[in-house]
């Protein structure tokens, strides 16, 4: 029962914090720019606002269409029960969940995919493909990343990845770590369409991505992609934090207060990245996928050789 | 027995049959789908019943050919590959029967079907022969009858190109084929597959034999790099035998690496190493090409290179697992190759089945003018979208489920226990003296696990090996705690690397361009591009790939969209795989055919927020 009551906790704690993490991200951008900058909580106005107003469908679209969010929004859902907060036990867990994991954000992004090709826009088209042209980089980044986690753990499960991360991991593997740290920190900024890739404000330029692809969504069809895009960001960061504050080897209550900062630093630093750099130009981008996917390989072959 | 053999007179007295029916295609239509489906109903029961769990039924007959029997036995690893054998082919005919109908008059339907006929009967009798020469004979009915199959518009270049291109190719692998069963004979003094044993003979041998094996049956399978006939065959071939060809005639090709495999003996760590390189090879280059691709059905048979590297990477798993002891990889790399096996089969032929009626409805294969189908065809559409869906090995649907135990097979290889990681447990030198086997021998005992734990069904009774010591069935009774580490961790991963990521690509590509544009609607913008793409005949391509500047110059025109995209995933490709030439403007697009921004300004300007095409309907 009280196992019962955490995971619920664990959930329902990820459902209503993942947008303010956005808010976060935002508010640092202000600051940096001198701004007073949107509230904290924006984004939750913004979907209230959004579940409120009628739809507009285009008469070029089919049920794909109009599918697509609610699968996206549940397949992300499905992706946040498999992964652990704050080194307790995940919702969902078994053996190899983390294959289920990758692919649960693989169906997102197709059928984020095919709502994007099927509203039959050209500019939709174009970010549909570079979506696709950019995840076929990451994924790899991601999965290697993953696997030299199962390699270092010695458990093919999310849940026991985490558990059996100790600071006694971190002193025998630590700059492995630090590159699958670093290398995942890539993939959240790509995956979750942050500045050095796209830019999540505009969505008129001919360089965006995934706001491109949504552009033709409104009303709560809208308000489910922002969401889901905001537990995207947030199950990503799970993922970052949960190695990171592994190294602290912190026990009972500390180790969700370390975790909730971890996370709140983590949108920190996102904001900071957002705020001293410029948007890449989209021909560069698959050379910063090769780098994250170089020091995943390194991590991987660095773990490899040391714990066999 | 009984069944199977009616099975195979059926659909060998059915052929003959319907070379009676010569001239009269009206007959032809109706006997030749009816005998396939009788039998293939005939033999899909006793099929059906070994697979699940019915005892090994068998055949043998003396005949004239010295050095053996007429040996013919349906066991679960034949029934793995039987099952889907049957089905699709019997599905298939009766798509063919209707397929057909606009040729009737223009060709010979009749001989269309004797051949469709014979390669069932063919492919049918290859999982069953326990005789080489009986297995041979068997594997070049079936390339002839499919040669035939592919050459039936033979009066155009292409397909002619194609058969030639598939009959060389298959005939290149046979020799192989037919060098590997002599080493083999000689060896065993019987050409029987009962007899074949190289437990006790030099390990050069065994290496020699797996070389061979992978090279012959991994041309009919189509591991790269040689796949060569596939692209050319199955666009060639009439959709509903290039749903048969790709769905369960190359897995033909698998099931003769497997069952050489289980003549082998214990594996050096070399065998599954170079399956999972091919797999991994096959499966990342695939689907590499298949972006690249136009033709719809060019696009499915790259996909189905990709697949097959799949089932390699699962069955190089399997033997790493056996090589290195640990049953719970064996496990489940073999029986999430064959379980990917029936998917592929069950998938790639629907996607086949699809893709011919879009062909049937539209009259084109080329995506890039295909568009708007899943408002007109609205069934075939979904169905093509949950195909392309399960290809992608997306949950929750059947390529996932194989994928995920091909995956986590090599996870497990990778994850260490403690214990195994400093007490070296799983690197154990290979042992290739030091092993008890039965008589059917290590590999075949844990294919037989792995068939029996990959299917879905409780009916293992025999224990997976006869060595299986305490720890061992320790281990398969308690999941992954005790499974042991692998050498050459370091590798394990590559599967992972890019498949789950293009294959989303790929499936993208595949519905994207089906329901994307209406077919009228886009020849009109054909039209209007080309005459106003002729009206600026001085511009030079420019390169259409970072537009940064040029905002609200998105026009609505297919063609740059299109063309974009394929110039970006063959970019990508290019740029950080095959490192090809550089081109000075976008790379994948002949000069001549890129638009230009003069051509692009000349068409009527619009505003990305309101489409011409389309007007909003408010709810």
């Amino acid at each position: 029962m009280k196992t019962l009551l955490l995971h619920a906790f664990m959930l329902f704690s990820g459902l209503i914090a993942a947008p303010f993490l956005l808010g976060v991200i935002n508010r640092t951008k202000a600051l940096f720019a001198g701004r007073k900058g949107a509230p904290l909580f924006q984004l939750y106005f913004d979907m209230a606002k959004l579940l409120r107003k009628g739809v507009t469908y285009s008469r070029t679209t089919t049920w794909i269409f109009r599918a697509a969010p609610v699968i996206g929004l549940s397949a992300v859902m499905t992706a946040m029960t498999l992964m652990p907060l704050a080194r307790m036990s995940a919702p969902l867990s078994f053996p190899g969940d983390l294959v289920l994991f990758a692919y649960c954000l693989g169906l997102m992004r197709f059928v984020t995919v095919l709502a994007a090709l099927d509203t039959g826009s050209s500019f939709e088209g174009m970010g549909a493909s570079r979506e696709v042209q950019f995840s076929a980089l990451a994924e790899p980044v991601l999965i290697i990343a993953i696997a030299a986690l199962v390699c270092a753990a010695g458990s093919p499960s999310l849940t026991a990845i985490f558990a059996a991360m100790t600071r006694a991991t971190w002193q025998a593997l630590g700059p492995a770590l630090v590159l699958i740290v670093a290398a995942l920190l890539v993939i959240f900024l790509v995956e979750n369409a942050r500045i050095p890739v796209d830019d999540p404000n505009t969505h008129l330029e001919l360089t965006m991505i995934h706001e491109v692809m949504v552009l033709d969504y409104s009303g709560p069809d809208l308000a489910f992609i922002l969401y889901a895009a905001s537990l995207k960001l947030w199950v990503l960061g799970t993922l970052i934090v949960n190695i990171a504050i592994s190294f602290l080897d912190l026990h009972g209550f500390f180790t969700p207060l370390a975790f909730t900062a971890g996370m709140l630093v983590l949108a920190v630093l996102v904001g900071i990245i957002e705020s001293i750099m410029a948007r890449l130009s989209l021909l560069k981008v698959p050379r910063l996928l090769m780098g994250a996917l170089v020091l995943a390989v390194l991590a991987f072959a660095f773990i490899a050789r040391f714990t066999s | 027995m009984i069944g199977v053999e009616l099975a195979l007179l059926i659909l060998i007295a059915g052929a003959f049959l319907c070379l009676a029916t010569l001239g009269r295609p009206a007959w032809a239509r109706v006997v030749g789908p009816t005998v396939a489906v009788l039998g293939c109903a005939a033999g899909l029961i006793p099929s059906a019943t070994v697979l699940i769990g019915a005892a090994p039924i068998s055949l043998r007959l003396p005949w004239l050919i010295p050095l053996g029997s007429l040996s013919l036995e349906m066991d679960a690893l034949s029934a793995v590959f039987a099952v889907p054998i049957l089905l699709i082919t019997a599905l298939a005919a009766v798509y063919g029967a209707e397929y057909l109908r606009p040729y009737e008059g223009k060709k010979e339907t009749s001989a269309s079907w004797f051949f469709f006929n014979m390669l069932t009967a063919s492919m049918l009798l290859v999982v069953l022969a326990r005789n080489a020469l009986l297995f041979l004979l068997a594997w070049e009915i079936m390339s002839l009858a499919s040669f035939f199959l592919v050459m039936f518009e033979h009066e155009k270049e292409s397909v002619q190109r194609a058969g030639w291109v598939y009959l060389i190719a298959t005939h290149i692998g046979t020799a192989f084929i037919l060098v590997l069963f002599v080493l083999l004979g000689r060896q065993s003094g019987t050409l029987d597959f009962v007899g074949f044993s190289l437990t006790q003979a030099a390990p050069a041998l065994a290496a020699t034999i797996f070389i061979l094996a992978t090279i012959g049956f991994g041309t009919k399978a189509g591991f790269i790099p040689v796949h060569v006939w596939l692209p050319e065959a199955h666009p060639a071939a009439p959709s509903h035998v290039s749903a048969v060809m790709s769905g369960v005639m190359i897995k033909t090709g698998v099931y003769g690496l497997v069952r050489v495999l289980t003549f082998l003996g214990t594996p050096p760590y070399w065998f599954g190493w170079t399956l999972v390189g091919v797999g991994a090879v096959s499966g990342i280059l695939g689907v590499l090409f298949a972006l690249a691709q136009h033709d719809l059905k060019r696009l499915l048979a790259y996909s189905s290179v990709e697949n097959i590297g799949i089932i390699a990477l699962g069955l190089g798993i399997g033997l790493l697992g056996v090589s290195c002891d640990s049953p719970i990889m064996a496990t489940l790399g073999f029986a999430g190759a064959l379980l990917h096996v029936i998917n592929h089969a069950i998938f790639k032929s629907l996607l086949f089945l699809g893709a011919g009626s879009v062909l049937h409805a539209c009259g084109t294969r080329d995506m890039n003018r295909l568009g708007g189908l899943l408002r007109r065809m609205r069934v075939t559409g979904l169905i093509i979208l949950v195909g392309s869906a399960a290809i992608c090995g997306l949950p929750p649907l059947n390529g996932f489920v194989s994928e995920f135990m091909i995956y986590f097979g090599a996870l497990t290889g990778l994850a260490t226990t403690p214990d195994g990681a400093m007490g070296g447990a799983g690197r154990r030198p290979h042992r290739r003296n030091g092993l008890t086997r039965t008589d059917r021998g290590f590999g075949r005992g844990l294919l037989h696990q792995g068939i029996r734990h990959g299917l879905p069904r409780r009916t293992a009774q025999r224990p997976y090996h006869p060595r299986a010591r305490g720890g061992a069935r320790h281990a398969s009774a308690h999941g992954h705690s005790g499974s042991t580490v692998c050498r050459h961790r370091s590798l394990r991963s590559a599967p992972f690397a890019s498949h789950s990521a293009c294959c989303i690509g790929r499936g993208g590509h595949v519905i994207g361009c089906c329901s994307k544009y209406g077919v009228d609607r886009s020849r009109a913008v054909d039209a209007r591009f080309n005459r106003s793409r002729s009206s600026g005949p001085g511009d030079t391509p420019r390169v259409l790939a970072c537009p940064s500047a040029e905002g609200p110059e998105c026009e609505h025109d297919r063609h740059v969209g299109l063309r974009l995209r394929r110039a970006i995933a063959s970019h990508a490709v290019q740029r950080f795989l095959l490192r090809g030439s550089r081109h000075a403007h976008v790379q994948g697009i002949p000069a001549d055919k890129l638009p230009s921004y003069a051509a692009i300004r000349t068409l009527p300007r619009v505003g990305i927020l309101r489409k011409p095409h389309t007007r909003c309907a408010s709810r």
